[in-house]
C-alpha cells in the first residue's frame, strides 16, 4: 500500500457519471463514499456528473451507460461500470497503472 | 496519437472498457444508456424484472398452498399455472392442457353420476361467461382410476376493461369427508330402518293384542249367549215341566200335603223368575229377533222402567242385522250410552236415532240436552272400572270396520255416533238349529181343539198331561218348530194354538202371522218364558188373541185357553 501511497501521492481525480436519482445511479454514490471513507487514504477529487442534466460530456469520456466512474487522474484513465458494489474489484481497477 | 491508427495500448484500453460495459450490463447494475439522441433510463426493463419476480414469489407461493390450484388463460382454456397440490390430488406428475377442448382427459362427475361436459366444469365457465363457482362437489376419476371428491371454486380476472383474461380454480380433496358422511347416512338409514322395524313389530303386536281382546270379548259373548240359552231353552222349560206336573199331582194327594206341593212349585216358579233373569242379564230375549226397532223398543221400555229415562227412537228404515253376536254388541253399546246419559248427563230424556248413512252403513245415534260432560275422563274412568266400556266399544267398532265420535259440550249436552257397516261380518247369515222330528197326536174331537207348538220336550209333555185332565180341551197335535205349526196348523185347522215365541227356523211371531192369514178363525195364544211387554206386542201385533207366561199356574193357562172358545 505504501508503494501505491508514493505512485498516487498525487491523489486522485474521479467523475462520476449517474443518471438522476435512479437506484444504481444513488447505490454508486453511497458505494464510492464509503470506499473513499474506508480505504483511499490519499488526497482525493470527486466532480458527479448527471447524464440527465448534460450527456455531451459522457460521450466525450465513452460513456454509454451509467452509473460509470472514471479515473481521470493519475492516469490512465479507468473506467468501472455499475453500482460499485464489488470493493475488491473497484480497488483492483483504481489502482490500475498505466 | 494517431485517430487514424490507434495504438496497441488504445485497443487494450477499449477492450477493457467494452468488457467492463458488458460485464455492467451482464452484471444488471446499471440505470440508463448513454447515445448521441440522449439518455434512456432502464426503469422499464426493472419494473418488468420485478413483476417477474414478484410473480415468481406469487407462483412459490401457490405452490405451497394445501390446496390445488389452477390458472387458465381465457378464453383458450390453456392452463398457465397448476400447482403442486393440483397434480397430487389427480394423482399426477403435472397437469396441462393446450384448450378447453383438453380439459377430457380430466373425468369429472355429478352426484348423480353423469360426466361433466369440458363446457360444464367451473373452469370453462369462469373463463367462458365469468361465472362465479362456489364450493362445487364434484366426484373426479384420479390417474389411477379411483375416485374421489374435490370441492371446487372458482372466479375469473379481468383486465382493466372487465374482459376475463383468465380464470382461477381452487379445489381441494374431500374425499374422506364425503366418505365420513356417506357412513353418517348409511348408519341413520341403518338407524332409521331399525326403528321402523321396532315400530311394525310393535304395530304387529297392537294388532295381535287387538285381535286377541277382540277373539276374548267374542268368547265371552258366545259364552254368555251359550249360558243362556242353556238356561232358556233347557232348565226354564224343565223347571216349566216340573211346575205343570206338579200342579197336576196336587189335586191327588192329600190335603197336608197339598200345602207342600205349592210351595214346591211356588220355589219352581221362584226359579224360573231367577233363571228368567238371569237368562236377560245374560242375553236378553229381545236379540232373537233381527228387527233393530224391537231391540231399541225393548231398550227404551227398559230404561224407563228402571232408570226413568224416557228414549225417544227415531228410525229412518226397518233395519235388521242378521248376526246375533253384532245385534248383541248394538245392544250392549245403545245401553251403554243410554246408562253414560243416566250417570253423567243428568236428565231424564235421550234421543236414539238409527239410519242408514249414504255409503251404506248404519249410524245410531245417542243425544241428550243434558249437562254435557268431559269425554276424555269419562272414557279413563270407564277403561278401568267397566266391563264393556267405551273403550271396548271403540275396540269392538274397529274390529267390525265401524267407528265411534262423541261430542259433548258442558251444559249443552252430549251426541254420540256409532257407525258400523251393514255388510261384512254383521251380516252373516246365521245358521239354523237343526230340525228334530215331531209327534202327531190325535185327540177325540171333543171340546176345544187345541194344537201346542213349543220347541220344548219337557213343556210339551207337561201341558200334554194337563190336558189329558180336562175334558173340554182336546189335544189334537204338536209341532216343535214354527215351520211346524203352519203345516199342522193347515192340515188339523185347531180352535186355538198355544204358540212358543222363541223357536228355530220360524218364531213363534212370523208363524202366528201366517197361519192368521190362512187362517183367521184360528185362536192363536202366545207362550213364552218372556212375560214383558215387547214380546206381548209383537204377537198381538202378529194377530195373536192373548199372551200368557209359560210361569203362570196351569190354572190361569186353562183359563186363557177357555176365554177364546168360540172364532176369534
Amino acid at each position: 500500500m505504501s508503494s501505491q501511497a508514493n505512485s498516487y501521492g498525487k491523489g486522485f481525480v474521479f467523475r462520476l457519471f449517474v443518471a438522476g436519482n435512479e437506484p444504481h445511479s444513488q447505490a454508486a454514490q453511497a458505494n464510492l463514499k464509503k470506499l473513499c471513507e474506508s480505504c483511499l487514504n490519499i488526497p482525493l477529487e470527486i466532480e458527479i456528473v448527471d447524464v440527465l442534466e448534460s450527456h455531451e460530456l459522457a460521450l466525450k469520456y465513452r460513456i454509454f451507460l451509467t452509473p460509470a466512474l472514471i479515473r481521470v487522474t493519475p492516469e490512465p484513465q479507468v473506467t468501472i461500470f455499475g453500482d460499485l458494489s464489488d470493493q475488491q474489484k473497484v480497488i483492483k481497477a483504481l489502482y490500475t497503472e498505466g | 496519437m494517431n485517430p487514424e491508427k490507434p495504438t496497441y495500448e488504445e485497443l487494450e484500453s477499449r477492450l477493457t472498457e467494452a468488457e467492463a460495459t458488458l460485464d455492467a450490463l451482464r452484471n444488471e447494475r446499471i440505470d440508463a444508456v448513454v447515445g448521441k439522441e440522449g439518455v434512456y433510463l432502464l426503469r422499464l426493463q426493472e419494473t418488468e424484472k420485478a413483476l417477474q419476480r414478484e410473480r415468481a414469489r406469487l407462483e412459490a407461493v401457490l405452490q405451497q398452498l394445501p390446496e390445488g390450484v389452477i390458472i387458465a388463460e381465457a378464453p383458450s382454456g390453456r392452463l398457465i399455472l397448476a400447482n403442486v397440490q393440483a397434480a397430487k390430488i389427480w394423482g399426477r406428475s403435472s397437469l396441462s392442457s393446450k384448450g378447453i377442448e383438453d380439459y377430457a382427459q380430466y373425468k369429472m362427475y355429478y352426484p348423480d353420476g353423469r360426466e361433466y361436459r369440458v363446457h360444464e366444469r367451473p373452469v370453462t365457465r369462469t373463463i367462458t361467461a365469468g361465472e362465479v363457482v362456489e364450493d362445487e362437489e364434484i366426484q373426479f376419476q384420479r390417474a389411477g382410476g379411483s375416485l374421489g371428491w374435490i370441492s371446487v371454486s372458482s372466479a375469473p380476472i379481468r383486465d382493466e376493461k372487465g374482459d376475463v383474461v383468465s380464470g382461477v380454480v381452487t379445489f381441494s380433496d374431500i374425499t374422506e369427508r364425503k366418505q365420513m358422511e356417506k357412513a353418517l347416512r348409511d348408519y341413520q338409514a341403518e338407524l332409521e330402518s331399525r326403528v321402523q322395524e321396532r315400530t311394525a313389530d310393535l304395530e304387529r303386536l297392537t294388532v295381535q293384542l287387538r285381535g286377541l281382546t277382540m277373539q276374548l270379548m267374542l268368547n265371552e259373548s258366545i259364552e254368555r249367549d251359550r249360558i243362556a240359552r242353556l238356561l232358556h231353552d233347557e232348565l226354564q222349560q224343565l223347571l216349566v215341566g216340573a211346575k205343570i206336573q206338579l200342579e197336576l199331582i196336587s189335586e191327588n194327594v192329600a190335603p197336608r200335603q197339598q200345602d207342600v206341593v205349592a210351595k214346591s212349585v211356588e220355589l219352581i216358579v221362584n226359579c224360573i223368575r231367577m233363571s228368567r233373569s238371569l237368562t236377560e242379564e245374560l242375553a236378553p230375549q229381545v236379540l232373537t229377533g233381527e228387527d233393530m226397532g224391537g231391540i231399541v223398543k225393548w231398550l227404551s221400555d227398559f230404561m224407563k222402567k228402571t232408570h226413568n229415562l224416557t228414549v225417544k227412537t227415531r228410525m229412518d228404515h226397518d233395519i235388521r242385522i242378521h248376526n246375533r253376536d253384532v245385534r248383541l254388541f248394538i245392544y250392549q253399546s245403545l245401553r251403554e250410552l243410554l246408562f253414560n246419559v243416566v250417570k253423567h248427563a243428568h236428565t231424564h230424556t235421550a234421543t236414539v236415532r238409527l239410519k242408514k248413512n249414504p255409503a251404506g252403513h248404519m249410524e245410531i245415534t245417542v243425544s241428550d240436552q243434558g249437562d254435557g260432560f268431559d269425554t276424555a275422563r269419562v272414557t279413563r274412568e270407564q277403561d278401568s272400572g267397566s266391563k264393556f266400556g267405551l273403550f271396548s266399544m271403540r275396540e269392538r267398532l274397529s274390529f267390525l270396520g265401524g267407528a265411534m265420535e262423541m261430542e259433548s259440550v258442558p251444559g249443552k249436552g252430549t251426541a254420540c255416533t256409532v257407525t258400523m257397516p251393514l255388510t261384512g261380518r254383521g251380516s252373516v247369515e246365521e245358521t239354523g238349529e237343526p230340525v228334530s222330528e215331531n209327534h202327531l197326536f190325535e185327540g177325540d174331537g171333543a171340546g176345544i181343539r187345541l194344537l201346542v207348538v213349543d220347541d220344548h220336550q219337557a213343556v210339551r209333555d207337561g201341558l200334554t198331561a194337563l190336558f189329558q185332565k180336562v175334558p173340554d180341551i182336546t189335544l189334537v197335535g204338536e209341532a216343535e218348530t214354527g215351520k211346524q205349526g203352519i203345516e199342522k196348523a193347515l192340515a188339523l185347522i185347531p180352535d186355538v194354538i198355544l204358540m212358543d215365541i222363541n223357536m228355530p227356523e220360524t218364531n213363534g211371531i212370523e208363524a202366528t202371522r201366517t197361519i192368521r192369514a190362512s187362517l183367521p178363525e184360528v185362536r192363536i195364544i202366545g207362550l213364552s218364558m218372556d212375560n214383558g211387554q215387547t214380546m206381548k206386542d209383537a204377537m198381538m201385533a202378529a194377530g195373536a188373541v192373548d199372551f200368557i207366561s209359560k210361569d203362570s199356574s196351569t190354572q190361569e193357562i186353562l183359563t186363557t185357553i177357555r176365554n177364546h172358545d168360540g172364532p176369534g
